[in-house]
């Protein structure tokens, strides 16, 4: 479709295009007069600008005074990287009243100039972005800000050591907390091991008790949880009883539980004993003064197969004490540690020396060969000899490692929060992310997302109630940026959606008649496109990444003018996130890539929709390349692995319908990659180029 | 309005303008490498020095990119001090980064002949302070910040590790000017990969902070219990 038909009869938004010279860097390279000329002849744009520097304090405040003498409603930009300007030319534009979604930056600076290859100038680059970024601001809508109220209240779940303090730390600064337990008292750390030493977890729990602003619920369960960040809406479940609590911030602090011995190896359980359970027999005879029948006492560190991937961070540091402690009770007790590694933390190395120096006896084995437990003997291979050693035991005591507590998984449920291989919760994407949404309002701490010795705990939960406090010192939140939007009318109520957000932003609702409907909550939605991708009925909108904008951009993109003849057109969909970037990196470097090459920014390889693709076919693309973060840095968790589904469901149908499927491909850089941005871009266009590569209509 | 001439020419400026952003609009041009209109003006590289003269006064040499324009001063861009300090500014840039191609373009426009100075090691980067402000100015989450001081000067996450604010827009990659930033360390790769049971931890642990316990404090559960926390406060 021509560029300068357009979509609809209805009248096209009044444009300005202002062309940055960059101070020579973009005018040196190409002929921005010309560039002026052709931003002229497009339909709507009813005021073009050259300027050295738009950037500058004297060009903005052209730009407002263009922007109010033209009755500008859309402004374009053909400057340099709009990650880094964007901001800047908003702010500008806020006096005189253009929205952010009115405005728009396209790169010529690095994705034209900086790409000149094959004898190009780029200035087909520099006039074909102009016209994708007219094309797009022509269909673009803008969208209110999304608000919401703050409850300055917290709700945090477990008491040990991590929850109380983290409680503690919210309430002295006057937040209003309510700590939940399933269990029947507050402060025990996790069961059956002695990790509180210094009795800190008991001092805490004391301190919560007595404070105002703790509301302590015992034997309570979280049941439900609905709302947004800042204002959850949770029910809690006290003796048959619930309760709804609002709440701005969760953090959940449940313990993690020593693991059963004995669970894939047969062992006489009266002689082998967990930590937990030689801990009870040990106080009793701390206390009451009994003597400690052990025979030779031997003491297996990290003891479950399990161990071996992830370290329990305290039965290290129980099992030097519990043989110090047996030391101190009878000097002449026996007693060996065998150990893999040894993890003491910040605390621990005092008992080490201490328990060498009581004749505690230390051999390490490696990880392939764990010490056998036999009738009489522990077999274990030294590893400093390398021979094998036999030692007789009375009593055998095996550090299990701590596994999640049992409701973590109903907890990862509720909150929709991802949990690893162990069954630890995670916090969902804490270093990528797309800025600008609203910070989630849910920590996890402690033991509830890795066993933590008593520091860690510490300043996780330091840490955790600073950040719950910078969420709920606010009285509202504001989310700027885009988020999707449900036509009701269109809605079938398919369920499509909900299964694919990342964030958990979209709900089904029951509305009158059979039928359900989707709602998405805006201060969760995190923009990246996946619903409007999966919705059979595109009822879903994304504005600024819209159905219509991306193809109205898609066909400026691949207009016939821009190509030389014989010039194979490759469509670029990018992340901006990875691919974008590495194109603006190979541009800044001037790495160079085939002409033919177009750059359409994207916001997530999640909203590449597989019918942008087929329109690009039908355009006249000789191929598509996809952009997309490398497998575990999706900004938006798995929108990457979304693009490669689509893409070799897409290729098969390609394949049935006689089109090469070579045409599409997908590949996966790094935002600061820019010479495999411009290897891939070469690479593909020579694919494209090989014979009996038949270029075949699409229908 | 404020009127002042640049190299004989008078201009006349609104109030609260820079040096830099008036000699831009009126044509003069400034080399900058610090600079970016996005950030507030840094005055780092000193590549944007002129020379202000204000009635008989000596004339001074001052940084255009923090200098306001002042009412009825007489700026210089191209006089012989003002080349010969750039020169050396480029000049010592290059004792550095002699391997840049972005520095050494920036030498050449200036007149660099040869170099008398060398840093034992190469080092691409000229310490802007691009990245460090464009993550706190413009992305506003402040993940990296220059540590150390004089030689030892360089850009990094908070403790030399992968940070866990950075949100890896990577903004700093591309507003260094001469491709030097070190993006893999700030931010860190594959934190969480996605398996199809769920989320996989790689190295980084997600929410604590405290597998990176500073080094340089032997006991950090001392040091938290020595702090008049919440609970101590009750006694």
């Amino acid at each position: 479709m021509p560029a300068d038909e357009p979509l609809s009869e209805q009248k096209l938004p009044r444009t300005g295009v202002v062309i940055c010279g960059c101070g020579g860097q973009i005018s040196a390279g190409i002929d921005t007069g010309a560039l002026a000329e052709r931003a002229a002849g497009i339909n709507g744009v009813t005021y073009v600008g050259q300027e050295d520097y738009p950037c500058n304090a004297f060009g903005l405040e052209r730009l407002r005074k263009a922007v109010q003498e033209h009755h500008l409603e859309r402004v374009l930009i053909a400057g340099c990287a709009p990650r880094l300007v964007e901001k800047l030319f908003a702010q500008a534009l806020q006096p005189v009243q253009l929205e952010p979604g009115n405005l728009s930056i396209v790169n010529v600076r690095e994705l034209a100039v900086g790409s000149q290859a094959g004898g190009s100038t780029g200035w087909e680059q520099a006039a074909c972005a102009i016209e994708m970024g007219v094309a797009r601001l022509d269909y673009t809508r803008t969208t209110q800000p999304h608000t919401g109220e703050v409850t300055r209240a917290a709700l945090v779940i477990g008491s040990g050591l991590s929850g109380l303090t983290a409680a503690l730390g919210l309430a002295e600064r006057s937040v209003p907390v309510t700590l939940i337990e399933s269990g029947d008292a507050i402060g025990r750390s996790t069961p059956g091991l002695p990790v509180d030493i210094d009795g800190l977890a008991q001092k805490r729990a004391q301190a919560a008790l007595s404070h105002p602003l703790i509301h302590t619920m015992l034997h309570t369960r979280l049941t439900a949880v609905s709302g947004h960040p800042g204002h959850y809406e949770v029910r809690v479940q006290q003796n048959g009883q619930t309760t709804s609590l609002p709440v701005g911030a969760v953090i959940v602090a449940n313990m993690a539980r020593p693991k059963e011995p004995g669970s894939r190896v047969w062992f006489d359980r009266s002689r082998v004993q967990s930590q937990a359970e030689f801990e009870g027999e040990l106080k009793r005879a701390e206390q009451d003064g009994l003597p400690l029948e052990t025979g030779p006492l031997v003491m297996i560190l990290c003891a479950d197969e399990s161990q071996k991937e992830h370290c329990s961070r305290v039965c290290c540091n129980i099992g030097i004490r519990q043989a110090l402690r047996v030391k101190n009770l009878n000097e002449d007790a026996n007693v060996t540690v065998l150990f893999r590694e040894i993890y003491l933390g910040s605390t621990g190395d005092a008992d080490l020396a201490r328990a060498r120096k009581a004749g505690v006896t230390f051999f390490r084995y490696g990880q392939e060969t764990p010490p056998v437990i036999g009738d009489r003997t522990i077999v274990v291979q030294d590893m400093l000899t390398g021979e094998p050693v036999e030692i007789p035991y009375g009593r055998a005591v095996l550090s299990m490692p701590l596994v999640p507590a049992e409701d973590s998984a109903r907890l990862a449920a509720l909150f929709g929060l991802p949990q690893d291989e162990f069954g630890f919760l995670a916090e969902p994407r804490v270093r990528l992310r797309p800025g600008r949404y609203a910070d989630s309002g849910i920590y996890i701490i402690g033991s509830g997302q890795l066993p933590a010795d008593t520091p860690e705990a510490l300043f996780q939960a330091y840490l955790a109630s600073a950040r719950a406090l910078r969420l709920l010192n606010q009285e509202t939140i504001q989310v700027d940026s885009p988020a999707a939007e449900i036509d009701e009318k269109l809605c079938s109520g398919c369920g499509n959606c909900p299964q694919v957000c990342p964030v958990e932003a979209i709900h089904l609702e029951a509305r009158d008649g059979i039928l359900s409907v989707s709602e998405v909550d805006a201060l969760r939605c995190v923009g990246c496109g996946n619903c409007v991708v999966v919705c059979p009925v595109k009822a879903i909108s994304l504005p600024g990444w819209d159905n219509i904008e991306i193809p109205a951009q898609i066909s400026a993109a691949l207009d016939e003018r821009g190509f030389r003849a014989k010039e194979k057109k490759v469509l670029i969909m990018a992340c901006e996130w990875s691919a974008y970037g590495a194109a603006e990196m190979a541009g800044h470097r001037r790495l160079a890539y085939p002409p033919g090459a177009r750059i359409l920014r994207m916001n997530c390889s999640a909203r590449f929709d597989p019918f942008h693709i087929l329109w690009a076919f039908l355009n006249g693309a000789d191929g598509v390349l996809l952009g997309a973060c490398s497998p575990g840095e999706c900004h938006y968790g798995m929108g990457n692995l979304y693009a490669k589904e689509r893409v070799e469901i897409l290729q098969q149908e390609l394949v049935q319908h006689g089109v090469d499927p070579k045409r599409l491909r997908l590949v996966y850089l790094a935002v600061n990659d820019g010479a495999r941005f411009a290897q891939a871009v070469t690479d593909f266009a020579k694919d494209l180029q090989m014979d009996g590569f038949s270029r075949r209509t699409i229908w | 309005m404020i009127r002042l001439t640049i190299d004989d020419r008078p201009v006349e400026v609104p109030e609260g303008r820079t040096l830099l952003e008036a000699c831009r609009e009126f044509g003069f041009s400034i080399p900058t490498l610090c600079y970016h209109p996005a950030l507030k003006p840094y005055g780092a590289c000193r590549l944007c020095m002129v020379e202000v003269a204000r009635d008989a006064a000596a004339p001074r040499i001052v940084a255009a990119c923090v200098y306001p324009c002042e009412e009825g001063i007489s700026v210089r861009t191209e006089t012989e001090a003002v080349r010969r300090s750039r020169r050396l500014t480029a000049e010592l840039l290059l004792a550095g980064a002699f391997n840049t191609p972005e520095i050494q373009a920036l030498a050449e426009q200036l007149g660099v002949r040869e170099v008398r100075f060398r840093l034992p090691e190469e080092n691409d980067c000229v310490l802007c302070g691009l990245c460090v402000r464009a993550c706190s100015e413009i992305v506003g989450v402040s993940a990296i910040s220059l540590i150390e001081r004089g030689m030892a000067k360089k850009v990094s996450a908070p403790f030399k590790v992968a940070s866990s604010r950075c949100i890896g827009c990577g903004t700093c990659v591309l507003i260094c000017p001469t491709g030097a930033f070190p993006f893999e360390q700030v931010a860190g790769t594959h934190n969480i990969e996605p398996t199809p049971e769920g989320y996989r931890r790689g190295y980084y642990r997600v929410g604590s902070e405290l597998d990176f316990q500073p080094g340089f404090v032997q006991d950090v559960s001392a040091l938290l219990r020595s702090q008049p926390g919440p609970v101590d406060e009750k006694g």
